[in-house]
C-alpha cells in the first residue's frame, strides 16, 4: 500500500544522458542538482548504448527512485543504432523490475536533439509526479 | 500368400476396390462410445481405423478400442504411434494386441505432443516424448516378427505375429519430391497398405500416385486414399491453412461457401471426390473420415456405390 | 555451446528467502556466448534479486565473481575465499558447473539460477537454435551436416513425417526450419538424394545418457 505521508517527500531521478542529445553551446550538466521540485543527478554517455541493464539496475538498486535515460531521436545516432540498441535494453530492464514487482515506470526514455540545460532540467521534472505515484524506492536506505 | 489374412487384405487381394473407415475412441473409458460407432458402421467398410491419441490428446488406447470394434464385428485397424513408447513397449504391445485378435497395424511417428493442447483441451504439452523409432523403423520391427519371428534385437518370439502392415503418405506435404521417396522406404521396410493424408485436389493426388506408379511402388502396396467429409467452407479453409500436406483447390472452397446447405454439400463432394480418385489408375481404395459426426458414413458410402461390401 | 536461460524471477526470489549472504556466481563461457550466465548477467540478476527479494521484506547482501570456466576445478577453485562468507551460492552456469560449485563446496546451499536447455549455436544476434542432443550415435554423415536427433521434434531417422509447412518449416513452430526438408534441399543440391534412400536401423541409444550416466576413460591419461 501506498504511503501517503512518504509519497510526497521529492523524489530522487538519475538523469543520464547521451552526450549528443544535447545542444553543442549548451553546459553539460553533471552531478547533482538540487532545487525546488527536483532532485537530481545528472551523468553523460558519450553514446547512450553504453548503458548496459547491470548499470541501470545498480541506480535503482542503490536507493534512486527513477532512471530516466535520454537519447537521440530515432535514425539520428552518430554510431547508427546505438539510441535504437538503448531503447531495447530500456523495454528489457522494464521488464525485468516489473518482475522484481519494482514497476516498469522507474525506468523511462526521452528522445531529443539540440536539448539545452533547460530540457534537460524540465524532462527530468516531468518525471517528478509519476513517481512520487509509484512511492520511493524501498531499497532507500540499503545503499553503501 | 496370405500374409495376415484380414478382410483387408482380402479385399484388396480379390482386386476389390477397398473402403476404410476411421473411428476415433473417446476421451473416456466408456466402451458403449465405441460399441455405438460400431452399430452406426458395422458393415460398411472392410476394415476400421482406430487412432492411437490422435492429436496428442489422451483417448482410450488403440488395442482397447480396437478390441471392442472386433468383438463388435468390426475388424480394426490398429493404429500406432511411436511418440510414447520404445520398441520394447512397443512390441510388446504388438504381441498383446496379436493375442486379442488384432491383424491390420497401421504405423505412424505420431502427432508432437505440443498438439494437444488446441482448443478448450490443457493436453500435456509438458511431456516427454520418446521417438525410440520412427514410422520406417516400426514397419520393419513389424516386419520382422510377422516374417522372422524375431524382435528388433533378433531375439527369437515363441511364433511369429502375422499382422498387415499399414503405412501413411502424405504426397502432397513438402519438399513434395521426395514424398514419394519416402513412401518408396515405407514399403521397401514393409508396408502392405498405405493410407494417405486427406486429399481435395484430385488432379495434384493423381500426378503424385503416378509417380508412384512409374516407381512400381502401387503393385508392391496397396494405395487408399484419404478423404475427409468437409462439413463447411470454414473447415476446408482452415484445413487449406493449417494441415500440413492438404490442399484444398480454391474452386471447392468457392462451391462449398456457396451452398445453401453446406452440410449436404460436404456428402455430396465426398461422393464426388470418391468417385474420381475410383478413375486414378493404380488406386487400390478409399479411407473415409468423418470426424466427430462417424454416423453420416453409411449413407455416403452408399451414394458412392460402395454397398454392399464384397463377400470376400 | 551450452545454452540456458534465467529461472523466473519468483522461483530464484522464493529459493533465497531464507539467505542474507548470496554469492552470484558467472562463467565465462557457453552461457556468457547465450547471455544467461556472463558477467553482465551476473551484474544484472545480483541488483534485480536484491530489489525483488526486498519487495518481500528481506534484505540481501549480494557478492558476484564470474569464472573464467566454471566446468573446470582449477577455476572453481577461486572461489574458495569468497565461499565463508556467504550462505548461499547462485550460479548461473550450465548445470556442469553448477555441479562443480555444489560438488566443491559442499557445505553450501547452491542454487541454480537457469535452466539448461540445450548444445546450440547462435543463429543470429539474440537467438540460439540447438544442434545436437549429445546421441552418441552421430549420424551427421548421412544427413548431410544437418541434425535429426535434436532439430526434428520427433528425431526421426527416415525422413520428414507429414507435417512439414508449405514454407519448410517444422509442423510444431513456425520459426525452425523443418530439418528434414532441409537435408533434403542439400541432398538435392550435392546430388546425392539416393543417399536418403536407405533404410536406416532403429539408433543405438545406449552410448548416450540412456545407456547410464555416460563415463569416458582414457588409460593413457589417468594418474
Ligand atoms: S546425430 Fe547425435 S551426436 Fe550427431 S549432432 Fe545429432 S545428436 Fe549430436
Ligand atoms: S516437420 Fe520436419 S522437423 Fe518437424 S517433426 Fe516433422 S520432420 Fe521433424
Amino acid at each position: 500500500m501506498k504511503d501517503a505521508n512518504r509519497s510526497v517527500t521529492m523524489p530522487r531521478i538519475v538523469v543520464v544522458y547521451c552526450r549528443n542529445a544535447v545542444s553543442s553551446a549548451a553546459e553539460l550538466l553533471e552531478g547533482p542538482y538540487t532545487v525546488k521540485g527536483l532532485n537530481a543527478f545528472f551523468a553523460a554517455l558519450p553514446c547512450s548504448s553504453k548503458i548496459e541493464p547491470s548499470y541501470l539496475l545498480k541506480i535503482l538498486a542503490d536507493g534512486a527512485d527513477g532512471v530516466l535515460v535520454v537519447a537521440c531521436p530515432e535514425g539520428h545516432c552518430r554510431f547508427m543504432v546505438g539510441n535504437v540498441r538503448a531503447e531495447k535494453r530500456v523495454n528489457y530492464v522494464r521488464s525485468l523490475l516489473d518482475k522484481a514487482k519494482m514497476g516498469a515506470e522507474r525506468l523511462t526514455l526521452e528522445r531529443g536533439e539540440n536539448l539545452t540545460e533547460k530540457d534537460l532540467l524540465s524532462l527530468a521534472q516531468r518525471r517528478v509526479e509519476p513517481l512520487k505515484i509509484l512511492g520511493p524506492n524501498p531499497m532507500k536506505g540499503d545503499g553503501k | 500368400m496370405m500374409k495376415a489374412g484380414t478382410r483387408l487384405e482380402k479385399t484388396l487381394r480379390a482386386g476389390q476396390f477397398a473402403l476404410t473407415v476411421e473411428v476415433g475412441p473417446p476421451r473416456g473409458p466408456n466402451p458403449e462410445d465405441v460399441l455405438r460407432k460400431a452399430q452406426q458402421l458395422k458393415g460398411v467398410a472392410d476394415g476400421y481405423n482406430v487412432t492411437d491419441n490422435q492429436t496428442a490428446v489422451v483417448r482410450m488406447s488403440s488395442i482397447a478400442g480396437a478390441r471392442l470394434l472386433l468383438d463388435a464385428g468390426c475388424e480394426p485397424i490398429m493404429q500406432m504411434t511411436c511418440r510414447d513408447r520404445n520398441r520394447i513397449a512397443l512390441q510388446s504391445d504388438l504381441l498383446g494386441a496379436w493375442a486379442l485378435g488384432m491383424r491390420n497395424c497401421l504405423c505412424l511417428s505420431g502427432d508432437h505432443q505440443k498438439a494437444g493442447a488446441s482448443g478448450k483441451l490443457k493436453g500435456h504439452p509438458g511431456s516427454k516424448n520418446v521417438f525410440d523409432v520412427d514410422s520406417i523403423q516400426l514397419i520393419s520391427i513389424l516386419k520382422g516378427m510377422r516374417d522372422e519371428g524375431v524382435l528388433e534385437s533378433g531375439d527369437p518370439i515363441s511364433q511369429p505375429t502375422p499382422f498387415f502392415i499399414g503405412a501413411v503418405w502424405t504426397p502432397l506435404a513438402p519438399p513434395e519430391e521426395f514424398r514419394v521417396l519416402r513412401l518408396a522406404k515405407k514399403i521397401e521396410a514393409g508396408a502392405d497398405f498405405i493410407q494417405t493424408q486427406a486429399v481435395f485436389d484430385i488432379k495434384r493426388f493423381a500426378t503424385a500416385v503416378k509417380a508412384a506408379a512409374d516407381r512400381g511402388l502401387t503393385d508392391r502396396a496397396a494405395i487408399l486414399v484419404g478423404i475427409i467429409v468437409p462439413k463447411s467452407a470454414r473447415m476446408l479453409e482452415y484445413m487449406n491453412a493449417n494441415v500440413p500436406g492438404v490442399e484444398v483447390p480454391e474452386a471447392l472452397i468457392k462451391r462449398m461457401a456457396a451452398a445453401k446447405d453446406q452440410r449436404q454439400e460436404g456428402y455430396q463432394i465426398t461422393v464426388e471426390l470418391i468417385q474420381a480418385a475410383r478413375n486414378i489408375p493404380g488406386l487400390k481404395g478409399v479411407h473415409l473420415q468423418a470426424i466427430e459426426s462417424e454416423e453420416v458414413l453409411p449413407e455416403i458410402i452408399r451414394a458412392a456405390g460402395l454397398l454392399p461390401r464384397p463377400q470376400v | 555451446m551450452i545454452i540456458a536461460e534465467w529461472k523466473p524471477l519468483p522461483e530464484l526470489v522464493e529459493i533465497l528467502k531464507g539467505h542474507t549472504n548470496v554469492l552470484v556466481v558467472g562463467c565465462a563461457t557457453c552461457v556468457a556466448e547465450c547471455a544467461a550466465g556472463g558477467e553482465r548477467e551476473v551484474e544484472t540478476l545480483a541488483p534485480l534479486l536484491q530489489m525483488a527479494l526486498k519487495q518481500e521484506g528481506r534484505t540481501i547482501n549480494v557478492r558476484t565473481s564470474t569464472l573464467e570456466r566454471q566446468c573446470e576445478w582449477e577455476f572453481v577453485e577461486e572461489l574458495a575465499k569468497v565461499a565463508p562468507q556467504v550462505d548461499a551460492i547462485v550460479s548461473l552456469a550450465c548445470g556442469i558447473g553448477i555441479q562443480a560449485v555444489a560438488e566443491r563446496f559442499p557445505e553450501l546451499a547452491v542454487y541454480p539460477g537457469v535452466n539448461t536447455t540445450a548444445l546450440a549455436i547462435r543463429q543470429e544476434p539474440g537467438t540460439w537454435l540447438a544442434r545436437c542432443a549429445a546421441c552418441g550415435d552421430c549420424v551427421l554423415g548421412e544427413t548431410f551436416g544437418f541434425c535429426p536427433v535434436a532439430r526434428c521434434a520427433k528425431s526421426l531417422s527416415n525422413g520428414p513425417c507429414g507435417g512439414t509447412r508449405k514454407n519448410g518449416k517444422c509442423e510444431i513452430d513456425e520459426n525452425i526450419d523443418c530439418v528434414w526438408y532441409q537435408i533434403y534441399e542439400r541432398a538435392k543440391a550435392r546430388g546425392k538424394v539416393e543417399q536418403l534412400l536407405k533404410v536406416r536401423k532403429p539408433k543405438n541409444w545406449s552410448n548416450s545418457g540412456h545407456g547410464g550416466p555416460k563415463r569416458v576413460v582414457r588409460e593413457d591419461l589417468r594418474p
